[in-house]
Parts: structure tokens; C-alpha cells; sequence
């Protein structure tokens, strides 16, 4: 290549990138505009019900990366959680702060008090319990164990004695090996950061993972990944969102949970889980599993 | 399999983040360059006092990763000092990567003005100049063009290093493509995407870096 073509090139490229910048950057406004809007919507709620003094907003850390309960799409932030959360604020009267933050962060927005809640399908945990208080359980998630589509002789734990499960030690099923494993003796358990279950899975890295039944196929199609699911789910994990122990949210708390109450009872927990999860998953009993 | 469209649409709709990332670098440069400059100073006269404490600060933040010090920051200080707290994100990420980054500028820049002949600064001396103008209009001038590529090579590194901020929530080019892998699955298309993006603007960089070299090149 000679050198004003190659010049020419690198120059073009140039352009087009810092084009995209810009047309990004105006876009981005808009979107922030929509933002404000539907925030003077939610506002506008607010003042309707309680026109005398506005009341502090709740700021819920998410992922915005879990699908389908707080993820992006179109640079929007939406799922179950999301719609959930939006409707704690229309009916508390308090503005809803969404803070996107990677996993790693998540939890420590909420102990360094910057965010009152965390929402991306959190488990409750035992560990979890020591330092957070949740609110009443608005989900359930079966776990089954997941295996490449060719494993054939895999249906439960015992049969994967001696083999190589990936998993997220802080999450539910970190407090499910434990109990089945305490002593680390039966399963190679490799810890899960920052990279993804599915693909290590997929690749052949791992031999197991556990998955979400409820979702299971939303994500696996979503990633073409050749991984199937198998035999009765080992553990089912309760939904909910913590805040921080001792932090002075006692009240807060009491509120989300009456309208989380109410939620469920006039039926809108189970629209908003049946239009993004396709199931109703907030009532345990209502989930039957099948293949 | 790999998919094109998705890709290509990525790879234009990344850079719609490069300012976000510019903006922390730059921040981070300026804060992390004007401290190195002090504390390469300090060291290099060996000022009683300070020169201890700066060897303290530069072994801490050259000797533990990056990451521990960001989290205890902005996640773990928070809790005892409202200061902090009431803190953006973008100026937590800013004030730990200039901190962190200025212990590495230093002693490039001490190296710099060690390679500055001893009898300058004596032919300085018997001409009646003090430390400090031997140090402006002697020391410096040669001590930048010594200090440029190494000093570039810090900035990259630090503009690379403000791709953890996500994890304080930082939406940043890296926050980006990570948000679209997670969500599409598409782990290939959106790392391959990311890098290239940063391939190109760092590379630019670099070519700036080129200009200001031939730049100084021609004097002295």
C-alpha cells in the first residue's frame, strides 16, 4: 500500500469514529430526555399522592446485565426487577434512582450506603442474611443442573462426583455445595468471576453449572449455546431485594414490603413476572417443571 | 456463529463511550502528572521528611493492585467518611487512578532527571543560578524529552486501567461492551469490538505521542 493511501485510510477511519462519537453523544441526550421524562412521569405520580412534601428517592443498584429481570436493551434499562421497582415508586410516591453497576459492585454500593437496594434475581442467602435485611420474597427460582447436550449419564449430584462444576460461590448455589459437599471432597468447584457459566460450560472448560429453570431457555437460546438441563432441580432459591442491616432503613423497608404486599395481591406481581419471565414464578407452587 | 451484523453495529456504537473514557484519562493525567512532578522533585533533592513519605506512598500504590485500592476507596471508606460517600463515582476513579498512576510517573520522571549530566548542574551552580531555576531552565528541558516515551506508556496503561470503572458504575467503553456481552451472549462479537475500539484510540494517542517527540527532537 503506498503511503497517501494508507494515509487516506487511517484518516477516514478517523473520521468515521469521531462522526459516530458525536451522533453518540446526541443520541445519548436523548435518550437522557426520554429519561427525564419518564422521571417527571414518575414525579408527576408523586406529587399527585403526596403533594405536601416529596419524600427521599429509593436508589436501587442493579446489574443491567441479567436477563430477564434488569438488563439493557436499545441503551434502555428494563426486565422484571426494573418494572417492579418503577412500581414501588409510582405507588410509595418516591422517585426510583437506578444505578447500573457491575456485579462486584453491587453489594458494595449497598454497604457503602450509595444505593438503599440491590435488584438483579438476588438470592437470600444464609451469609447473605447476617448483614442485609431483605424484603418479602417477590420470586422463586428452581435450579437443575445443566450439562452439555451430548452428557448422557448425568441426572443428579451424585452422578457428578469427580467432576468439574462452575458456580458462583457467593449465590445460591455456593450455599447448595456446601451443604451437599462441605468438605470440597465430591466436586471440583471452580469459582465463577466476572466471566460467564454458560460459555465455560459450552466450551467444555466445565462439566456442570446450575441454571435457573424459569429463564433457561430465554438465555440459552439467546447464546446458541448447545447445553441442556437435568433431572428434578436441586435447590429453589427465594428472590429478594436486601438493604443494609442496622442502617437506619427499618421504615423504608416496611413500605416497599406493604406495597410488595399489595403488589402480589391485586395481581400485578404475577402480570409483571408472567410478561418478562413468561411464567408466573412469584408463587412457589405455581412452577412445574417439565422438559 | 460469529455475527457480522451484530458486530459491526458494536463496533459504531462503541464510540459513542470514547469521551466518557478521554474524559477519566485525561483527569486522571493531569492530576496523576502535576503529583509525579512534586513528588519526583522531592526525591530527586531527597527534601528531608517528605522524601520518607513519598517512598511510603509510591511503594503502596506500585505494590497492591489497582483494584483493592478503587474498592477500598470508594466501597469500603465510604462507610466512615460521608466525604466520600457523597462522591461521584467518575471523581473516585479519578483521584485512585492519579494517585495510583502518579507513584509510576514518578520515578520515570526522577529516571528523566537522573539522566541529566551532574556537571550541568555544577556549570549552573557557578554561573549563581539556584536549585530551582538549574532545575527549570536546565534540568527540565532535557529531562522531558528523556521522560516522554516512558511517561506515554504510563498514560496508557492508566487510560487502559480506567476500563474498571464499571465497577463502581462508570457506564465507560469497557462498561459498555460489557453490559452488550452480558445481555446478548455474544461474548466473541463484543470483546473483539471493544478491543479494536481501544486498539484505534490509543493508537492515536501514540500518534500524538510521535508529533511531541519530533517536536522536541530538533532542540537542544
Amino acid at each position: 500500500m503506498n503511503k497517501t493511501l494508507k494515509r487516506a485510510l487511517s484518516l477516514m477511519f478517523v473520521v468515521v469514529m469521531m462522526a459516530s462519537m458525536f451522533a453518540g453523544c446526541s443520541a445519548k441526550e436523548e435518550t437522557t430526555t426520554a429519561a427525564t421524562a419518564a422521571t417527571e412521569a414518575t414525579t408527576a405520580a408523586t406529587e399527585a399522592t403526596t403533594a405536601a412534601e416529596p419524600k427521599d428517592p429509593i436508589i436501587v443498584a442493579c446489574g443491567g446485565d441479567w436477563l430477564p429481570y434488569a438488563f439493557m436493551e436499545d441503551d434502555k434499562l428494563q426486565g422484571f426487577d426494573i418494572d417492579v421497582w418503577t412500581e414501588i415508586g409510582v405507588r410509595t410516591g418516591r422517585e426510583i434512582k437506578f444505578e447500573i453497576i457491575d456485579m462486584n459492585g453491587m453489594f458494595g454500593m449497598i454497604d457503602a450506603d450509595k444505593a438503599d437496594f440491590a435488584a438483579r434475581q438476588i438470592t437470600v442467602t444464609e451469609a447473605r442474611k447476617e448483614k442485609y435485611d431483605f424484603t418479602d420474597i417477590y420470586a422463586y427460582s428452581p435450579y437443575r443442573i445443566t450439562v452439555r447436550n451430548e452428557v448422557e449419564d448425568v441426572t443428579c449430584m451424585d452422578d457428578l462426583i469427580g467432576k468439574k462444576m462452575i458456580y458462583n460461590p457467593t449465590s445460591s448455589s455456593g450455599q447448595y455445595l456446601d451443604s451437599y459437599d462441605p468438605d470440597q471432597t465430591k466436586i471440583e468447584r471452580i469459582t465463577l468471576d466476572g466471566g460467564s457459566a454458560w460459555e465455560e460450560l459450552h466450551l467444555g472448560r466445565v462439566d456442570a453449572t446450575f441454571t435457573n429453570y424459569n429463564i433457561f431457555e430465554m438465555q440459552r437460546a439467546k447464546g446458541d449455546y448447545e447445553v441442556k438441563q437435568v433431572g428434578d432441580p436441586v435447590f429453589c432459591e427465594e428472590n429478594a431485594y436486601p438493604c443494609l442491616k442496622n442502617s437506619g432503613r427499618e421504615e423504608l423497608l416496611e413500605e416497599v414490603n406493604a406495597v410488595l404486599k399489595e403488589m402480589r395481591a391485586d395481581g400485578t406481581l404475577s402480570e409483571l413476572s408472567i410478561k418478562w419471565v413468561g411464567a408466573d414464578v412469584t408463587d412457589k407452587d405455581n412452577i412445574k417443571i417439565e422438559d | 456463529m460469529f455475527e457480522l451484523d451484530f458486530f459491526i453495529d458494536l463496533l459504531f456504537s462503541l464510540p459513542k463511550f470514547i469521551p466518557v473514557t478521554l474524559k477519566l484519562a485525561f483527569l486522571s493525567l493531569m492530576l496523576s502528572l502535576s503529583l509525579a512532578i512534586v513528588l519526583a522533585v522531592i526525591r530527586h533533592y531527597e527534601v528531608p521528611v517528605l522524601n520518607t513519605l513519598t517512598k511510603v506512598y509510591i511503594s503502596f500504590f506500585r505494590s497492591t493492585p489497582f483494584i483493592s485500592q478503587l474498592f477500598l476507596f470508594y466501597f469500603g471508606l465510604a462507610r466512615y467518611v460521608t466525604f466520600i460517600r457523597d462522591m461521584s463515582s467518575t471523581f473516585a476513579l479519578v483521584l485512585i487512578l492519579g494517585l495510583n498512576t502518579a507513584s509510576f510517573m514518578c520515578e520515570t520522571i526522577r529516571g528523566a532527571l537522573l539522566s541529566v549530566d551532574k556537571g550541568q548542574v555544577e556549570a549552573g551552580h557557578s554561573l549563581g543560578m539556584t536549585n530551582l531555576q538549574i532545575m527549570w531552565h536546565v534540568i527540565l528541558p532535557q529531562a522531558v524529552k528523556v521522560a516522554i516515551p516512558p511517561l506515554s506508556n504510563n498514560f496508557i496503561n492508566l487510560t487502559k486501567n480506567t476500563a474498571m470503572g464499571f465497577t463502581v458504575g462508570i457506564i465507560d467503553l469497557m462498561g459498555k461492551a460489557k453490559l452488550e456481552a452480558a445481555n446478548s451472549f455474544r461474548f466473541t462479537e463484543s470483546y473483539l469490538a471493544v478491543l479494536i475500539v481501544y486498539w484505534v484510540m490509543i493508537a492515536a494517542m501514540t500518534k500524538v505521542q510521535s508529533i511531541i517527540e519530533e517536536k522536541l527532537k530538533n532542540k537542544y
